[in-house]
């Protein structure tokens, strides 16, 4: 993705660096477009290729609720959200409809607006909705565990390079992989347990039953950062793991480099080598590498998520899965999917501004 | 109708005599006359049964007379702010209102505090709103008796054929508009009988003239009664007893601007409301129902009412207008308290005693146990094997209470009888081979695998204190005896392979092959059960399916057996679920593809004989008779049969359901029965629960 | 003197992994890890001989029964290592289930006890299993030894788990291969031909690491044939875990290729008319053959964590046939982390598995750094 060349200055390099900055985040715009299609193509015959449809999960619900349903119903439900056309009409639609709904059609008259993410079965109501819902909290939740993931990883990153086999080297690194090695939706169980052992409360879901009816305010602020302590502990160490070994390896090989021992011949304090000049050079894989893991938290925090009853859309992702309520997982998985796509993005424009010599003008990433 | 596994029991402590006369109850006067007991309880308030012999109530209390009425202090708030009316003019007055002095299991109620929530779980179902909410038509106790709750009132002419409902003048809706026979014919013609609800199926309504399918006329008499006639008589059990007709009414006020012209049939009542699908549609969303068709429109608003927010119930608890409360699947969902509730208590206080119930919605299992533990659900139900890990960590904090199973027995094993491939069917028609499978497993020793011993080893029949509990029957085939169950299975034509296992007497394999479907508990007894079978000779595999998954494969009869089958064999009694006794429905595994030859009319399935046969006979002349002594001994006849063949084999008795309740919950019922037209967790009645403080 | 040139000869004249082997020696960690990881995969091997008990030897008297105590003097005799029978009560009030020793008669550990028969590697019939408990003192049989305790059906734990690494271990690994190689034939292309080929394979990555893993795992779940086999099942389970996984080695193996194919001794070979897959596997895979090992080492923790996830979403292995994803699904309940703990047990082996792949990963990229 960075293709590093050595014949450019440092002077000048600010003005050039600006109009292709604009052009680069433009072709890097025009080039989601495939991918969005791909993941588009990719999402929707996932999504179909379990047996059988969102009706036959339905009647089975309906039948398990003790509710009696006759043939001809079936029938009717999949006329109606048009499960009886073939898969590639379906996805044409589907697609169609997301991108440009005709405003004389009934979706249009109701929400006034062009784009139509179509209908939840499971929900009761359209697709867009139930995804708003829960996004800001996702994001939210999801920013807050990314920062916390750096905020560990890093210093345990630079001081296990910087006393490489080292007894702290190693108990660090081991603290650091613990996270990872503990599957998830144990860890989760085993600390709500002991949660409600200490303190009375094991703290299932990201807000009290009391902030859910009168929202967060700043008297409850206190009870829903205890309620993010677990989410934070089970999701953000799963990831430090990956982060700390990604830096550890840079910062060993930045530390072993020519410039840093003619730093270190001229005299320069130890902490400014180490801080100013190899840890910038070793984070930039890292930050190149954030939308993979923001992908990574998005994914993994599922399980979490779900074991944890986060209020995120993980666990609602999941269950559409399983009730096959296609629409809703597809616009799920589709905003997620952009969501990783912008992060790639943004993290590439970060890495521009952490590393100067990387340009933009380069070909076929 | 199916049912999950985990099993929602339910036991008619009743003895088998209730079975046809259920409607009866101590004061059946002339029929045109109301009990004159309308403010006693419950129990003495029943019906007028002509022909029935009445049979005891269970505890039958002293009329209490209620003098006069109190409220909540947060209703009485409202009051003195002038926004709300008067309690004596929200609710009926003492002659038509309802007085509630006992639970389900008659019970007397203590008389309760107002105030505070009570936190449940969420299951997310259409109908986990309506459990703790629903007012029906009439309301059943654990016994099997049953007496008109909305109404005041029914009775019927001589030969059954018309029927008369009066209604509580004074009572209203939440919305505190009048409810009257207006909003019975509305429901009936508006959106009933045109399938506007999508449940124009109900057979309670419906009979069949000659070749055709009618509905009952209803008539409105005056503000307060109406009568629905039928041609041919309609006996109690496929009316007012049939677990479908719930209720009969929908606010015409509110709901008149939503029915399209589309859906309209002629009636006396109403005329065309002349508006088209979009315009309804934008009818609704002015009303904050946001639905994609009128079809949808129809089920939600008329259906599944009390999910929808801002629909007028007559229930003691509405859903909440507050964004973010007021649908089920919100993570909190709240249904605050009816102020135009029509109960009230011994002491004239207007119920429900909580201001809301909280539904709390959770995406595990086993999060419920982690909230209850931490004081964020008031109460709980729990599978047997986590009752103990609760107890001990809350102690005398919290009460076990059990819901009573009327299934019979868990662990059930049932065959494939029209089986495509003739040497199982043949092999599977054989008793003396379900004899064997049931012989060769050691129930003792699967009762301490699977349940540590807590559930008892059992057989497929009905359990102590249900209608038609036989002490022989329930120990059929259950002594354990592996070598004669060889003898059996050659006895039915097996040889013994060289494999060790058993083949068919053409040389084939005989390969018993367990369904199970996902999530079912089933599927972890397998293995146990495996064992057994193995070492009596029978090779055996399983299949673990998604439900529907599953359920596609029974429709399409392309299964072999099934173990802890979706659509169980027996239960409560005939009159609750004919289905479960006689094969007359599509897809329940213990009699096939014979169902689906009933419920198609002989179009499609494989008609059944011998005992099978039987079966649909009698039910024939069940359902043709109104006498009840003559439907005891039908049923009686039908038990026998299930008896002689046990068509379904099972190796424990039945599980009960059990919840654990916090303590400072007043008026919890302690044993209660899990059945479906009981409608399950509707018999805790929840407007009578209160918070201790 | 001779000596220290002679090692300096050595040390010029080594291969690369020669130098890596003596590298990886300084990674005290990484040592200690591979000794536990051989030691886990010998488990595994002779998981049969060395687990006292069979998957499906069910008993109902050791339900959810904790480790069974060790003990060595009876009546204040020292006896050697013995264990007691259970004595079970149930009370059906509270549901509780009490259990006592029977200290009426002891039941002494033996090594080399006959048990349940198995195939060993496959090869021969035999019941030989390294340690258990026959006879009691009076003759008294139905004593068991669970190192770990049981499980719900009365299992042992310890059996499981080892038995259960089997698969554990093993799927993690062969989908690192499938994944290893999938990564470098495409990367490779994609990195060598470049041009169109490059971009469509690029697309494909960058989807494929956008779509949450989820979805993909329900979807090629749902592929598998219902009520499959064991064995099928272990095979499906492996496409499914590299199917997600091969992407990361790809795009490693392209930017490799993408700085490797213009330099001269490539160029040499192409011009004498070598074909292109010679090229890629003789000339430029080795090159960085010791990068991409390290890459495959870190790889499969991720794959071991991965498959404990599948079987808890109910998308892996299922019971009978067992896994630590299994072993950990089932002791996931909040009944069990409150009064079974010991079903929780087998985190340890995953943790340790993890931990010490990664270390060994880590060693061996220290290992593989060219400026050391």
């Amino acid at each position: 993705m960075e293709e590093k060349t050595k014949n450019r200055f440092w002077n000048g390099i600010v003005e050039f660096f600006k109009k292709d900055l604009v052009s680069y985040i433009i072709k890097r715009v025009l080039m989601f477009i495939p991918t969005l299609f791909l993941i588009s193509i990719l999402v929707f015959f996932v999504i179909q290729l379990p047996p059988g449809d969102y009706v036959t999960a339905h009647i089975a619900a309906l039948a398990s609720e003790g509710e009696y349903v006759d043939a001809n119903y079936a029938a009717d439900l999949r006329a109606d959200y048009g499960l009886d056309l073939p898969v590639y009409q379906q996805y044409i639609k589907w697609i169609k409809d997301i991108v440009w709904t005709p405003t004389d059609s009934a979706y249009y008259r109701l929400y006034h607006s062009h784009h139509n993410w179509k209908y939840s079965f499971a929900y009761g109501r359209d697709v867009w909705s139930v995804v708003e819902e829960r996004l800001g909290l996702t994001i939210g939740v999801t920013a807050v565990i990314m920062i916390f993931q750096y905020l560990v990883s890093l210093p345990i990153a630079v001081y296990a390079s910087t006393h490489q086999y080292s007894p702290g080297d190693y108990i660090t690194s081991i603290i650091g992989f613990l996270g990872t090695a503990i599957p998830n939706f144990i860890f989760a169980i085993i600390l709500m347990y002991l949660s409600y052992k200490w303190t009375g409360n094991a703290n299932v879901g990201l807000f009290t039953p009391e902030m859910l009816q009168n929202g967060i305010h700043l008297y409850n602020f206190g009870d829903f950062l205890k309620r993010m302590i677990i989410p934070i502990i089970v999701i953000g160490t799963s990831g430090t793991c990956g982060i700390i070994r990604s830096v550890r390896a840079q910062m060993l090989d930045e530390v072993a480099k020519q410039y840093t021992l003619t730093a270190r011949a001229k005299g320069v304090p130890e902490h400014t080598i180490i801080m100013k000049y190899c840890f910038r050079a070793a984070i930039n894989p890292t930050v190149s590498g954030l939308g993979g893991v923001l992908a990574s938290l998005f994914s993994g925090s599922t399980v979490t998520a779900m074991v944890l009853n986060m209020q995120i859309q993980g666990p609602v992702l999941f269950k559409a899965l399983q009730a096959q309520d296609m629409y809703l997982a597809g616009a799920i998985v589709m905003v997620q999917a952009v969501l990783v796509v912008v992060g790639v993005l943004i993290s590439d424009i970060a890495l521009a501004f952490l590393d100067p010599r990387i340009r933009y003008s380069g070909g076929g990433r | 109708m199916r049912k999950s596994f985990k099993k929602f029991a339910a036991v008619a402590l009743s003895a088998m005599m209730c079975v046809g006369s259920l409607a009866g109850c101590s004061k059946s006067a002339a029929t045109d006359q109301t009990t004159g007991s309308t403010t006693a309880a419950p129990t003495t308030e029943t019906t007028q049964a002509q022909t029935t012999e009445t049979t005891q109530a269970p505890t039958e209390t002293e009329p209490v007379d209620v003098a006069t009425y109190s409220e909540a202090p947060m209703l009485a708030e409202q009051v003195k702010a002038g926004t709300l009316k008067a309690v004596d003019e929200r609710i009926p007055d003492k002659d038509n209102i309802y007085v509630d002095t006992q639970d389900a299991a008659g019970t007397p109620l203590t008389i309760g505090n107002y105030g505070g929530t009570i936190n449940i779980l969420n299951g997310g179902g259409s109908w986990d709103l309506a459990r703790p909410s629903l007012e029906s038509i009439i309301r059943y106790n654990t016994d099997g008796t049953y007496y008109p709750n909305v109404i005041k009132s029914y009775e019927h002419n001589d030969d059954y054929t018309v029927w008369t409902f009066r209604l509580r003048e004074g009572m209203k809706w939440s919305d505190g508009e009048d409810f009257t026979a207006d909003d019975i014919t509305f429901w009936y013609y508006m959106c009933h009988v045109n399938n506007f609800d999508s449940k124009a199926s109900w057979a309670a309504l419906k009979e069949t003239v000659g070749e055709e399918e009618v509905f009952a006329k209803l008539t409105k008499v005056d503000d307060y009664t109406v009568t629905w006639t039928f041609q041919n008589p309609k006996f109690p059990a496929d009316f007012i007893e049939n677990g479908d007709f719930k209720w009969c009414w929908a606010p015409e006020h509110y709901l008149n601007d939503l029915i399209p012209s589309s859906y309209y049939v002629e009636n006396e009542y109403y005329a065309d409301t002349g508006l088209s699908d979009e315009q309804v549609l934008a009818n609704a969303m002015a009303k904050g129902i946001d639905q994609a068709t009128v079809k949808d429109l129809g089920k939600q608003a008329t259906y599944y009412f009390w999910n929808i927010s801002g629909i007028p119930t007559l229930n003691a608890f509405v859903l909440s207008t507050n964004p973010g409360n007021s649908d089920r699947s919100d993570d909190l969902c709240i249904m605050e308290r009816n102020p135009y509730f029509w109960k009230v208590d011994a002491a004239g206080n207007q119920l429900p005693y909580v201001d809301a119930l909280h539904f709390i919605k959770t995406s595990e299992d086993g999060q419920d146990q982690l909230m209850f533990r931490s004081g964020e659900l008031d109460f709980i139900e729990v599978a047997m094997h986590d009752i103990n890990s609760i107890l001990t960590d809350l102690g005398d904090k919290v009460k076990l209470c059990e819901f009573a199973s009327t299934n019979w027995g868990s662990y059930q094993i049932t065959f494939n009888y029209t089986n495509t491939d003739k040497n199982y069917a043949d092999l599977f028609a054989n008793k003396d081979f379900r004899k064997a499978i049931s012989i060769c497993v050691d129930r003792e020793k699967v009762s301490g695998l699977l349940s540590d011993g807590f559930l008892e080893p059992g057989q497929c029949a009905p359990s102590e204190g249900n209608i038609g509990y036989d002490p022989e029957w329930e120990t059929k085939w259950t002594e354990y005896d592996v070598e004669e169950a060889k003898k059996l299975l050659e006895g039915c034509g097996l040889k013994m392979g060289s494999d060790g296992f058993y083949d068919f007497a053409d040389g084939s394999d005989f390969i018993l092959t367990l369904y199970t479907y996902t999530d079912s508990g089933a599927s972890d007894a397998f293995p146990v059960l495996e064992q057994y079978f193995n070492a009596a000779g029978i090779k055996c595999a399983t299949k673990d399916l998604e439900v529907s998954a599953f359920d596609t494969e029974i429709d399409n009869n392309n299964w072999c057996a099934v173990l802890g089958p979706h659509t169980e064999i027996g239960g409560l009694s005939l009159k609750s679920r004919v289905a479960p006794f006689v094969p007359i429905q599509q897809a329940a595994e213990w009699y096939g593809d014979y169902g689906t030859y009933y419920a198609t009319g002989g179009a499609q399935g494989v008609a059944p004989t011998g005992d099978m046969a039987k079966l649909v006979e009698l039910y024939e002349q069940w359902k043709a008779t109104p006498v009840t002594e003559e439907r005891d001994a039908i049923t009686l006849d039908i038990y026998k049969i299930h008896k002689e063949n046990m068509w379904t084999i099972a190796y424990l008795k039945a599980e009960s359901s059990y919840s654990i309740v916090s303590t400072n919950i007043g008026n919890y019922p302690e044993l209660l029965v899990h059945d479906d037209l009981y409608q399950y967790g509707n018999m805790i009645h929840y407007w009578s629960l209160y918070k201790a403080q | 003197m001779a000596k220290k040139v002679k090692s300096k000869d050595d040390y010029y004249l080594a291969s690369q992994w020669t130098l890596m082997a003596r590298k990886l020696k300084k990674h005290k960690l990484a040592r200690v890890s591979m000794v536990i990881l051989i030691i886990l995969y010998i488990g595994a091997i002779f998981a049969d001989f060395l687990a006292p008990y069979s998957l499906e030897e069910f008993d109902p008297l050791y339900r959810n029964t904790a480790p069974t105590a060790i003990h060595t003097k009876y009546d204040g005799e020292n006896v050697g290592l013995f264990v007691y029978k259970l004595d079970k009560q149930i009370n059906k009030k509270d549901f509780s289930v009490t259990l006592q020793e029977d200290t009426s008669e002891y039941y002494k550990i033996k090594f080399f006890v006959h048990g349940s028969e198995y195939k060993f590697l496959g090869l021969f019939k035999s019941d030989l299993h390294l340690f258990g408990v026959e006879q009691g003192s009076n003759g008294g049989t139905g004593a068991k030894i669970m190192l770990f305790g049981a499980d719900s059906l009365g299992r042992d734990i310890f059996s499981r788990v080892l038995l259960g690494s089997r698969i554990s271990l093993s799927i993690p690994f062969a989908s690192a291969i499938i994944s290893f190689f999938l990564g470098i034939t495409i990367g490779s292309i994609s990195g060598y031909f470049g041009g169109k080929v490059d971009m469509v394979i690029q697309r494909i990555i960058e989807v494929i690491g956008a779509v949450p893993q989820i979805p993909l795992w329900m979807a090629l779940s749902a592929a598998i044939p219902p009520g499959v086999s064991t064995i099928k099942m272990y095979f499906y389970m492996t496409i499914i875990l590299s199917f997600i996984n091969w992407t990361g080695m790809a795009r490693v193996v392209r930017g490799k290729f993408l700085s490797l194919k213009n330099e001269d001794y490539v160029m040499a070979a192409r011009l004498s008319g070598v074909s292109t897959w010679k090229i890629i596997w003789k000339h430029l895979v080795p090159g960085f053959m010791s990068y991409l090992i390290v890459n495959l080492t870190l790889g499969i923790p991720g794959s071991i964590v991965g498959e404990t996830s599948m079987s808890y979403l109910g998308l892996g292995i299922k019971s009978p046939a067992t896994s630590w994803g299994v072993l950990l699904q089932e002791a996931s309940s909040v009944t069990d982390v409150a009064t079974n703990p010991h079903k929780l047990i087998p985190i340890i082996f995953v943790v340790i598995t993890v931990l010490a792949y990664n270390f060994l990963g880590d060693g061996m990229r220290d290992a593989a750094d060219p400026y050391k």
